[in-house]
């Protein structure tokens, strides 16, 4: 049948056949493969780990993508897992895989930092906009983790998500602008300076879901 | 260590408190501290077999504290919760608590004792509530126990 469907000459259709048969085994394979993948990766879920200063907004966000009421949380304290959730961008659906939540203070970094960057495709930092202008030290201590955090993902391919929050107390657009400015010359000679050049938001995470919600949409589970 | 506790204070600047045996550490960089911090929060991580009675004293408004966690091992009972104080972001400030005492009536108490050390008071009588609901189980459980103890002798 083969032979008789592509009307070249008589050895030359035979020896086409075999792979001709072989190509449509490795598209359907292929295409059934990729579909295959795509459903455990539903199932599974995208990994991501959330990190960040104290009081930089951590486990609002993670309110946010599991669509939880934050009202009423304590401050966060020794690691608290999540199961995995759904997280709803629009008109469509995306899985997380589930994780950690883990507070803000220094004394974790040393112990959860490094393997949940190893462990985890998607790599969020937050830290207070606000704070991270106006007070030195913080400013420095939010370097240095980020540092770490640039050293730990060497090698590693990883997506980085950078917010920077509070953005309320900045004042206007326009200080925000301005904020937003100073924060990326901040970093401008730092080695690190690569994580702030795609993904790098400033945003008032208590009341800015929407604004998150559509970056993660655009930027880190586009379509 | 016979008792832990570990707290963070009103605001990100002021360093993390942590109490052993009555002792206070702030300055977590130093090596006791951090090894008695280390210890609990691994004890955070485990899970407890009463997870499923948090859960329903939450949804009843007994438990408020929404970190609220029970473990009991064999080496003594570990609770997180929070205070009734306030951090500068007007959230109810969480602490972590290890004791080797295993009995929960003298367990409050020292919880009791030990916050007060650092002016803080432990939320509502949620842990006495939740020792309550854990009495109210057992006692439930024994019950059923006798009672299908019994059928069987009678049965045979």
């Amino acid at each position: 049948m083969i032979s008789t469907f592509f009307n070249v000459g008589g050895e030359q259709q035979l020896a086409f056949a075999p792979l001709l048969v072989w190509g449509l085994i490795f598209l359907f394979g292929g295409s059934l493969g990729v579909a295959i993948y795509k459903s455990l990766k539903y199932i599974k879920g995208h990994k991501i780990a959330v990190l960040g200063m104290q009081y930089s907004g951590k486990t609002q966000l993670l309110a946010h993508l599991r669509n939880i009421p934050y009202d009423g949380y304590v401050n966060s304290l020794g690691a608290n897992p999540y199961e995995k959730f759904t997280l709803h961008l629009g008109d469509r659906d995306v899985r997380i895989a589930n994780g950690k939540d883990i507070p803000g203070g220094a004394e974790y970094i040393r112990d959860y930092y490094k393997q949940m960057i190893v462990d985890n495709e998607i790599i969020f930092f937050l830290f207070d906009a606000y704070r991270y202008l106006h007070d030195n030290n913080y400013s420095r201590q939010t370097q240095a983790r980020l540092a770490f955090i640039y050293d730990q993902m060497s090698g590693h391919d990883k997506n980085t998500v950078i917010f920077a929050t509070f953005a309320d107390k900045l004042g206007d657009k326009d200080k925000r602008t301005d904020a937003y400015t100073m924060i990326k010359q901040s970093v401008d000679d730092k080695p690190y300076r690569s994580l702030f050049k795609y993904n790098f938001l400033i945003l008032n995470m208590k009341d800015e879901k929407k604004v998150l919600l559509d970056c993660l949409n655009n930027k880190i589970f586009k379509k | 260590m016979n008792t832990i506790l570990y707290t963070q204070n009103e605001t990100a600047t002021t360093p993390n408190t942590i109490m052993v045996d009555g002792v206070i550490y702030n300055d977590f960089t130093q090596q006791e501290a951090y090894k008695a911090f280390k210890y609990i929060n691994q004890k955070s991580e485990k899970s407890g077999k009463w997870e499923w009675l948090i859960k329903q004293l939450h949804k009843q408004h007994v438990i408020l504290s929404p970190n609220f966690k029970y473990v009991k091992d064999a080496d003594g009972v570990f609770i997180r919760a929070s205070f009734n104080e306030k951090d500068e972001g007007e959230r109810n400030m969480a602490f972590m608590f290890f004791t080797k005492e295993r009995k929960m009536s003298v367990v409050t108490n020292i919880i009791d004792q030990t916050a007060s050390c650092i002016q803080r008071s432990v939320r509502g009588d949620e842990i006495r509530n939740f020792a309550k609901a854990i009495r109210k189980v057992q006692y439930i459980q024994y019950a059923v126990s006798l009672i299908i103890l019994f059928i069987l002798l009678w049965i045979l």
